[in-house]
């Protein structure tokens, strides 16, 4: 065991090193490090405040109470459901526009098709016949409510009111857009 | 005292030393093929036995079970006999040990692949496997305690103590963890159930980390390391302190792995404080090991096998403090789920143990077979590539993981999800599942450098198969305590003592989070609402889990807003009383599915939806990384099975009658054949006797039991309206009829396809003034009526009502034919 170059620190060791080898393995018998002792008691401690502020004391909320919060904080940040928004056709192209991007982005195309022309899952939109109404206020609770029977999603629960304004005026807009590829009607004819 | 001379068995280490090498390549290849699965889903193949949901727990077995079950066997094999200077105990058995377990890991190939599995991860092997497992741990117990009680050391070095307390933990684990009840020769349902079975599944989960992937690495550790460094052990009291407020604390921590589920708070509490208080104790052995170099640092620099040490015990004590920071409640919520969870795995399982198991055989084999390591160069090469592969591995996943979590919490300032669809957030990461695959190809091109360097050496050596050894006996006679001495120096004289002291502080914690579920009923509040499974719905159930859904699809909704707007009603425990297994699952590769029977839930699809998707994800999403199930679509549900699993659900306390297992599969066709009915309504001809029935009827069932109880109870009486004669009123009834209940029921109530007939004296659910309103109120949300309460005023409500009441007895052309019983309305009613 002279490896080290140290001889000081040698001499300290062989102080320390207990009589028995393993194999040749020695060991030492130095002090544990004190910054180690530290650490396990402090984690100790922290733990035992933890089990009595959350349980025995029951300063901290569980879990339920947390989710609780979480909500009622949601609950009051929130205004924008509050406040309806009137029920307008949104003709102007900034919100047309939206519309169409919200028709990109919320996946609407996979059912309806790229031009709402409709395929094996969902129905045509540009066409004037329509299965849940065609008047703005059909359409509007039809994406809010969707028909998750027939797999229509609900978007109530992702979309502002506005965005909904905004997807459903642009649906209407598609109205006799005679895409390729429609499908066949279906449903009631507008008048 | 006389020297006795005797012989050191090396041919059983080669053995377990070429099974851990060959092993650990099998499962690092399956590893990259499951990788590349998640970045392409094209490399599942569309074959059933080659999908990720089977192949992922062949991984994990692998190394685990395989890779480094072997190591440490090589390890205990090799250190064992030198630390006690005598052979093993018994030739026979050390043979018997090996051959036993490498069939254990064949036999777990081949029926993980075939979808033989309990689902409990890194416990999923069939019960025959699992008693062949119990059996060979017991021989290797038997060969290593026979061992210890011929030895010619009269202390047991540190090292010991951790084989002994692996040894014991793992018994103890595998056995309680493994009971079931069998239904056939390949299949059985755990006796726990729900919440019982998460926790007892997570105090073998974590535990199995614990006891099979740390303890014996440290032993391994304690012997490798100061042989190579040739310097003596830091500290034999943090030997002492370590090791036993380790063992103590770690296995009381097991619920930290179901933070913010259906767990019982005071559990929970259980999993974060002792996870905290393990920092220390870990961090002791790391300590212990690096200090150990000191004065010997020069040689990190010159040995490989010292390099690769330094690395693992350096990344132990990373991966240490990372566990008990994520068993932080605070932590957990925004980790959890998360590929997180992946990467600390794999900063433990590929710096710890392959670093470690590099390490110890670049020592070892060169050792036996009595020469220098062929290449110290190529040596270095493999660990500089390996560890930049851990590197490339871990920093993507940590990336994806936080880029991920903070996606699905994410509100716009309406107080909508920013990413509703999950399909987004699985998008935003692939790009670091792409790094991922490059991080695990440098480790196996790493392990190719270890595996040419390794034969080389051996070509080059001559391999000692018998290594001659001396040693002078024990004296009889030499229990008692003797004078000065300290009960610990004492405690490492007596094995069996010292066991029986391992195996009571394994005992408390385990019994401390375990047991009071087994005994009080009331910490699992049994939702009366709860249905046992149909046996359609359980046969699909054992698909579910035969496929491995678990491993990408969490079933519990945490009780968190971004969770509820995502999927539904938060998770309680009693919903599960009836899940054996549990699927909670660990892992949201895909969304969660707790709630996609919740008809007009946010999770809800249609069972054509289901049909498609499983048929094709690609189809319906292009970016979707879902394995294709077509076989679910071509295989026939085996039904045959449906009275023993019947039966085995009811031995285990599920409320079936009596003779139900007999009379199970009419009501399973009846079930079948609806389903098929409404797939064919919506374009899809497929036969109700096929897997993919069985399947939906399953995911049609999760959540659905719960909404009674969340949604409507107490179910509210409604107040009926009285009804409405005048004109105008009826009018508006009328158009509000038009709008918006002719789709399904005629313009003239004549019903369709999809409604039934309104104007005969034929109901389904009831034809009472109150019962007509009810329905109109509630719907009948399952048949897909709308509960009209939602979308219409209390006044149109009554209009509608009225208006509907008023043309019963009236006739329609093509009318639907009637449905229900009679009842014909008095004026009166």
């Amino acid at each position: 065991m002279n490896n080290t170059e140290n001889p000081k620190e040698d001499k300290e060791e062989k102080g320390l090193l207990l009589d028995h080898d393993f194999d040749g393995i020695q060991e030492l018998d130095n002090a544990i490090p004190r910054w180690f002792m530290y650490l396990f008691v402090i984690t100790i401690f922290i733990c035992v405040f933890y089990v009595f502020h959350y349980h025995f004391f029951k300063q901290g909320p569980n879990q339920d109470e947390e989710y609780a919060m979480e909500m009622a904080a949601a609950a009051a940040a929130d205004s924008s459901r509050a406040n309806p928004v009137e029920m307008i056709v949104l003709n102007d192209p900034a919100s047309l526009e939206a519309g169409k991007k919200l028709f990109q982005d919320k996946l609407c195309y996979s059912c309806h098709g790229n031009s709402g022309e409709g395929n094996v899952i969902g129905p045509n939109l540009t066409d004037v016949y329509w299965i849940h109404g065609g008047k703005f206020e059909d359409i509007l609770k039809l994406i809010t409510s969707g028909v998750p029977q027939k797999g229509m999603a609900p978007f109530g629960d992702q979309l502002s009111e506005k965005a909904i304004h905004q997807v459903a005026s642009f649906v209407l807009s598609l109205q006799g857009s005679n895409p390729p590829n429609a499908r066949d009607p279906q449903g009631e004819k507008a008048e | 005292m006389e020297v006795e001379k005797f012989y050191y068995d090396n041919k059983i280490v080669k053995f377990f030393a070429y099974a851990t090498i060959f092993w650990g390549v099998v499962g690092m290849l399956v590893g990259l093929l499951i990788a590349l699965q998640l970045a392409f889903p094209f490399f599942n193949f569309k074959i059933e036995y080659l999908t990720y949901g089977r192949i992922r727990p062949i991984h994990t077995n692998a190394m685990i079970f395989a890779f480094v079950g072997n190591a440490i066997f090589t390890g205990v094999y090799h250190s064992m006999q030198r630390l006690l200077k005598t052979p093993m105990y018994s030739k026979v058995l050390s043979y018997i040990h090996f051959w036993g377990w490498q069939i254990i890991i064949g036999l777990a190939a081949v029926t993980l692949a075939l979808g033989f599995t309990v689902s409990k991860e890194y416990a999923e092997l069939e019960w025959p496997i699992d008693i062949l497992i119990a059996i060979v741990w017991i021989i290797f117990g038997i060969n290593m305690f026979g061992t210890i009680a011929k030895r010619r050391v009269d202390h047991l070095y540190v090292a010991l103590w951790f084989y002994i307390a692996s040894w014991v933990a793992v018994a103890i684990l595998h056995i309680f963890n493994s009971f079931a009840i069998p239904v056939s020769f390949m299949k059985s349902y755990p006796i726990y159930a729900g919440i019982q079975d998460a926790l007892v599944q997570w105090w073998y989960g974590h535990n199995a980390v614990a006891f099979f992937l740390t303890t014996p690495f440290l032993g391994l550790m304690y012997y490798y390391l100061p042989k190579e460094a040739n310097r003596p052990i830091y500290s034999y009291r943090m030997s002492i302190l370590h090791f036993w407020t380790l063992i103590f604390i770690y296995i009381w921590s097991g619920p930290h792995h179901l933070l913010y589920q259906a767990i019982p708070d005071w559990a929970q509490t259980l999993g974060v404080v002792f996870s905290i208080m393990l920092i220390a104790p870990s961090w002791g052995g790391m300590i212990n090991g690096l200090l150990t170099l000191r004065g010997a640092w020069d040689k990190v620099r010159q040995s490989p096998v010292l390099k690769f040490m330094v690395v693992a015990v350096t990344a132990y004590g990373m991966a240490t403090f990372e566990g008990p920071m994520l068993a932080i409640k605070t932590v957990n919520s925004l980790t959890h789920f998360t590929d997180w969870t992946i990467a600390h795995v794999h900063i433990a399982g590929m710096a710890w143990n392959g670093f470690l198991t590099f390490s110890m055989l670049y020592w070892l084999v060169p050792n036996i077979f009595r020469t220098k390591l062929y290449s110290i160069k190529l040596a270095n090469y493999h660990f500089w590539i390996a560890t930049l592969g851990i590197v490339l591995y871990a920093i993507p996943l940590y990336w994806a993981a936080v880029t991920q979590s903070l996606m699905w919490k994410e509100f716009t300032e309406e107080g909508f999800l920013r990413y509703p669809n999950f399909m987004e957030t699985v998008v935003q990461i692939l790009p670091m599942y792409y790094t991922r695959v490059i991080g695990g190809v440098l480790y196996l091109t790493g392990a190719v450098f270890f595996i040419v360097n390794i034969v080389k050496t051996i070509r080059q050596g001559s391999f000692l198969a018998y290594e001659e050894a001396s040693a002078a006996a024990l004296p009889p006679k030499r229990g008692k305590r003797l004078m000065g001495e300290m009960i610990h120096g004492w405690l490492e004289r007596k094995p069996i003592r010292f066991t029986f002291w391992v195996i009571i502080a394994l005992l408390v914690g385990s019994v401390f989070s375990n047991i009071p579920f087994m005994i009080i009923k009331t910490n699992d509040p049994s939702l009366a609402a709860v249905k046992p499974y149909t046996p359609l719905e359980l046969q699909g159930r054992d698909i579910y889990v035969r496929e491995g859904c678990y491993t990408c699809h969490s079933q519990i909704v945490r009780p968190f807003r971004s969770e509820t707007e995502r999927y539904g009603e938060y998770s309680k425990s009693g919903e599960f009383i009836y899940d054996h297994p549990f699927q909670w699952g660990s892992r949201r590769t895909g969304p969660d599915l707790a709630r996609t029977g919740v008809v007009g839930g946010k999770m809800y699809k249609t069972a054509a939806w289901h049909f498609n998707h499983m048929y094709n994800p690609q189809e319906m999403n292009e970016q979707s990384i879902m394995p294709a199930y077509p076989w679910l679509i071509s295989n026939k549900l085996d039904i045959s099975s449906t009275p023993a699993k019947i039966r085995a659900m009811l031995i285990l306390g599920v409320p079936y009658a009596d003779d139900y297992p007999e009379r199970a599969n009419m009501d399973l066709m009846k079930q079948a054949d609806s389903i098929a009915a409404d797939l064919k309504v919506n374009g899809i001809e497929v036969s109700s006797d096929r897997e993919i029935i069985a399947m939906i009827a399953y995911l049609h069932k999760l959540g659905r039991d719960l909404i009674p109880m969340t949604k409507n109870t107490p179910e509210k009486e409604i107040d009926t309206p009285a009804l409405l004669s005048d004109q105008p009123s009826l009018e508006a009834g009328k158009l509000i009829f038009t709008n918006n209940c002719a789709a399904c029921h005629g313009a003239l109530g004549q019903g369709n396809a999809i409604g039934p007939n309104l104007i005969d004296n034929f109901w389904l659910h009831g034809s009472k003034d109150s019962e007509i309103y009810k329905s109109i109120h509630n719907g009948i949300p399952a048949k897909g009526m709308q509960a009209w309460k939602d979308l219409l005023t209390p006044a149109q409500l009554q209009q509608v009502y009225s208006f509907t009441v008023s043309i019963i007895g009236t006739t329609a052309p093509d009318s639907r034919a009637p449905q229900g019983s009679e009842s014909i309305r008095t004026k009166t009613e």
